[in-house]
């Protein structure tokens, strides 16, 4: 157990690396002057363009630029040679000159609620509904829910939201509209319910797809020939068999959902990290969004490290030696 | 003696008592039916049979024959749909199993009547302990709390010969070879000391070795419990030993019940007989084996006539015709054959 | 149809699952299985049906509309359905009915080029790791790692700002494929790995590399018959979702632009009108809508077909 976590740690250095690194060379490829518009209506003068080039080591090439930044070698802090950078825990400063992780320790948050929002809709709702229709296969609320999550399946996020907005939020007043800064779960229970919509239906889905399945199992069969009641057999025996995926697939999705909450955010006006990535890409501020982007990353194997160690509990199985 | 203990067990289900005559299970006119997009398939068409207290009675067949689905219609585990009942009934101590309603037929699994699947990996639970599966049945059916039932589940282990129950008791199914998780299998059937225990194939999926040992326990048991035991297979040899008495069935229907001794001399039906002599027999060397050719049918087109007859090296016109019925041609011997003379005197 | 009971009914039905390691043979009768299951759902037909038509809308709107979808009568903005225009006007006085057939042609287009970019590549690179295995196989694997680990339409977002800007209609569709492709490739490249390794410890394929036959025949004869059914399954059902994610892109403002025709684009448009005129939503969402449920509706077809546990 113990030699396996490390393991799978030290696989992950590698993948952080990469993915740091694409992101890096894509970001720093962006078109367009990042000192456009720092100095007001004027172009900026020879000396603070040349400061800023060298304050974000734009002088360099690609490949120094991203050791510097990662840390493996040092940059010019303050007229000495310091490594300054990822593994220092470093994310740097963005083109404002405000740190990237005091930005993030901001927006961060805001977007795990969000998650979270998504996550608890996803458990309650798409289990839930996954379950009902398992039982009933065939039957008038099975094909209603199956259609639904056709339905949700196929309607464009952002086209759910804009509609959710206007007729929760706007007709019916059951929700805010927008959300502020620092939102409570109340304000983001419709957001959260927009971003998870897709997952919901996927959840309901394998829910449903697995519970049929088990159902047929043999040990269910036995549950049935021990004289337990069909209550039990199916939500005791059948079940616990079939959350197995479903846990997965809910641990998976929420680096999914850090990243996917890009729409939800601005539809909402959300100050998340999905709306601190499109403002830095749309200022060409390419230390916040790999700031951002690293972050999600690192969050996102995290979460996959901690998913295939929960699977590991819940299948006996399953053994990580 | 037995009547006794069965009367103590009385509690648990008020309407069940053994009768004097010690008859448990008395089996009339059962019919099976499965509802497919691809037509009816009678799998099971008119089964009578009996089975009374300490008796063991084998059933006969071969895959698709309708054994299996016999013992899940009298356990109640048929899905239904697609299964129907149609037709017959199912008494267990005088009381018809089908006109129950489900919580007092549910009430029945376990404490009254028992069953060992084949594939006992498959059979048991893949995520939970096999002790805690076990104790399941005490704490579902007498309301034991979790360190009694466990204690039960850990007696149970060691009766059918566990090494180190104590300790495996938390283990999974995965984590035992395939005879021990049989055994759990049947620790957990017998736990309720059942009356009636169904084994469908218990030893198929074992190694010849542990076949043995395996039915060797299950004998031991039922003498030891004075129980009804229905023990479906499809090979001759597993019985032998063990049965008191055969049902051999052919899609769907008995074609010929006996004594297993009488039964093994002098077969009284083509079918029974062909079954005999595919098996190797040591003292008879250098003969080929005689298997029986071709397929049964297909349920869904069952022939008309016997629906043995076009395997039948002995089929004449009537068998293409008229159905046989199962009939008595000797006191305790009965044979769906129209030529059952024939063939038990041949 | 799945007891024990009926076992000499379905015998003779139950070879050949996915998860079957058999050889082509019995991949044959998987497909014309598949085939015979399919066609008794009416679902197939209708997605089918559905898709049939959207790729004629791509290939010949004019079949469709008279209408040039470019041509605004901007006193009539917004103007609600009517006969004239069946679907209403949006802001600038464009017919509705007709941009939402000429918006076919960039959703479908980047949904077909992007599968197709998708398989051959995560094919290639997935067919490649699990024949080689050992290092190549890691590599290939970790790599594949990375690019999952960047979720989708960020990872699009970057890509597609980061490549040079154009007004171009085909470079701008061709921009939105390789974004999806870069990061869709992964899936596709696990799923082939995995039927690789499956088949080839086989005796059947080990008799053929024994007997000299060429990798690629090997491949050709024994590993893609196999593995084709899943990434069927997965591609149709991920073309629904590229679809999704074209317009996700236009509406964000970073994949086509005006005055490129797209839903994503008209959507992004007609969402700020919710309020007064809800015709200027409705009709390009529905299209698009549709457009994503008739890939998705076909995949689950397939994947029930291929499935002899679902008949």
């Amino acid at each position: 157990m113990g030699t396996y976590i490390i393991r799978r740690v030290l696989q992950m250095i590698p993948v952080l690396l990469g993915a740091t690194f694409l992101i890096f060379a894509m970001v720093f490829a962006l078109p367009g002057d990042p000192t456009d518009g720092k100095c007001g209506e004027r172009p900026c003068s020879a000396a603070y363009i040349a400061e800023f080039k060298k304050e974000y080591n734009l002088n360099d090439n690609l490949l120094l630029r991203y050791a510097k930044y990662t840390g493996i070698w040092p940059q010019d802090r303050g007229g000495e040679q310091k490594f300054d950078g990822l593994l220092q825990g470093n994310l740097g400063k963005n083109y404002n000159g405000y740190k990237v992780a005091e930005d993030l320790q901001q927006r961060y948050p805001v977007t795990a609620k969000l998650a979270l929002v998504a996550i608890v809709f996803e458990v309650v709702i798409g289990i839930a509904a996954g379950v009902l229709t398992g039982v009933r296969k065939g039957g008038f609320l099975d094909n209603l829910v199956l259609v639904s999550t056709l339905v949700v399946i196929s309607i464009p996020i952002f086209v759910i939201g804009a509609l959710g907005q206007y007729f929760l939020g706007v007709k019916l007043g059951w929700f805010p509209v927008t959300v502020g800064s620092n939102p409570t779960f109340y304000q983001l229970l419709l957001p959260g319910m927009v971003l998870g919509a897709l997952s919901i239906a996927y959840v309901s889905r394998l829910t449903r797809t697995n519970l049929v399945e088990n159902l047929r199992a043999d040990y269910v069969r036995t549950a049935i020939a021990k004289g337990l009641t069909r209550r039990r057999a199916v939500g005791l025996h059948a079940l616990r068999n079939s959350l197995i995926p479903v846990v997965t697939f809910i641990g998976f999705d929420f680096g999914g959902l850090l990243g996917g909450a890009i729409v939800t955010e601005r539809i909402f006006n959300i100050q998340g990290v999905g709306s601190y990535i499109y403002r830095g890409i749309n200022n060409r501020d390419g230390m916040a969004v790999v700031g951002a982007v690293t972050v999600l990353v690192l969050v996102y194997l995290i979460v996959n490290l901690i998913v295939d160690l929960l699977y590991g509990v819940l299948d006996p199985r399953i053994s990580h030696d | 003696m037995t009547t006794t203990t069965r009367e103590a067990k009385a509690h648990a289900n008020p309407s069940a008592y053994v009768p004097e005559d010690g008859l448990l299970l008395d089996v009339e006119d059962l019919h099976v039916e499965f509802h497919t997009d691809d037509g009816i398939a009678k799998a099971i068409n008119g089964v009578s049979f009996q089975v009374r207290q300490g008796e063991t009675l084998a059933i006969l067949g071969e895959s698709g024959s309708g054994k299996s689905v016999t013992a899940q219609a009298i356990m109640g585990i048929l899905d239904m749909p697609p299964a129907v009942i149609p037709e017959g009934k199912i008494r267990y101590c005088g009381q018809d199993l089908l006109t129950m309603d489900e919580e007092q037929r549910r009430r029945t699994r376990g404490p009254e009547i028992s069953m060992i699947f084949q594939d006992a990996l498959s059979s048991l639970n893949p995520v939970f302990p096999v002790g805690w599966q076990i104790a399941e049945m005490f704490r579902e059916h007498r309301g034991l709390n979790k360190s009694d039932a466990l204690a039960q589940a850990i007696r149970l282990m060691e009766r059918v010969q566990i090494p180190a129950a104590r300790e495996r008791v938390k283990a999974y199914p995965h984590q035992f070879s395939g005879g021990m998780r049989q055994r759990i299998m049947i620790a957990m059937a017998i736990a309720l000391d059942p009356a009636v225990l169904i084994a469908d194939e218990p030893t198929t999926a074992l190694d010849v070795t542990v076949q043995a040992q395996i039915m060797a326990l299950l004998e031991e048991l039922q003498a030891e419990r004075q129980m009804g035991l229905i023990l479906i297979t499809h090979d001759l040899g597993v019985v032998a030993d063990v049965a008191d008495r055969i049902a051999v069935m052919y899609t769907g229907r008995l074609v010929e019940t006996a004594d297993i001794l009488p039964l093994y001399a002098n077969p009284a039906h083509p079918y029974t007989r062909g079954l005999l002599e595919s098996i190797p027999r040591l003292d008879q060397k250098g003969q080929t084996l005689a298997a029986i050719g071709g397929l049964p049918p297909n349920l869904l087109r069952i022939p008309p006539g016997c629906p043995f007859n076009p395997r039948c090296r002995m089929a004449q016109d009537v068998c293409r015709t008229d159905l046989p019925a199962l009939r008595e041609i000797r006191p305790g011997r009965f044979s769906a054959c129209h030529f059952a003379e024939e063939v038990i005197d041949d | 149809m799945t007891e024990p009971a009926i076992e000499a009914v379905s015998e003779q039905k139950a070879v050949g699952a996915l998860d079957a390691r058999g050889d082509v043979g019995e991949a044959r009768s998987l497909w014309s299985d598949a085939w015979r299951a399919m066609r008794k759902n009416p679902m197939f037909w209708i997605s089918a049906g559905m898709i049939a038509v959207f790729i004629l809308m791509s290939v010949w709107p004019s079949l469709f509309t008279n209408t040039d979808p470019a041509y605004a009568i901007l006193e009539r903005s917004r103007e609600r359905p009517n006969s004239n225009a069946w679907f209403g006007r949006n802001i600038q006085g464009y017919d509705i009915y007709a941009r939402c057939i000429y918006g076919a042609r960039a959703s479908i287009l980047v949904g077909l080029m992007t599968t197709i970019a998708v398989v051959l590549v995560g094919g290639a690179i997935g067919v490649f790791a699990g024949y080689k295995g050992g290092w190549v196989d890691s590599l290939l694997s970790r790599i594949g790692d990375v690019f999952f680990a960047i979720p989708l339409l960020l990872g699009a977002i970057i890509i597609l700002v980061s490549l040079p800007r154009t007004t171009n209609y085909w470079f701008i569709i061709i921009k939105v494929v390789l974004a999806l492709m870069v990061l869709g490739w992964p899936s596709i490249a696990r799923l082939m790995r995995s039927s690789v390794i499956q088949v080839k410890p086989n005796d059947y394929v080990q008799a053929a590399r024994a007997l000299g036959a060429s990798p690629w025949r090997v491949i050709r004869s024994h590993i893609l018959p196999n593995a084709l059914a899943p990434v069927i399954v997965v591609s149709t059902i991920n073309l629904g979702g590229y679809i999704a994610a074209e317009a996700t892109l236009s509406f964000l403002g970073i994949g086509l632009q005006s005055p490129a025709i797209s839903w994503g684009i008209d959507i992004s448009a007609a969402i700020v009108g919710l309020r007064t005129t809800p015709h200027m939503l409705l009709y390009p969402s529905l299209f698009l809508s549709l457009a994503v449920l008739a890939f998705i509706m076909l995949g689950d077809v397939v994947r029930d077909a291929l499935d002899p546990k679902n008949r």
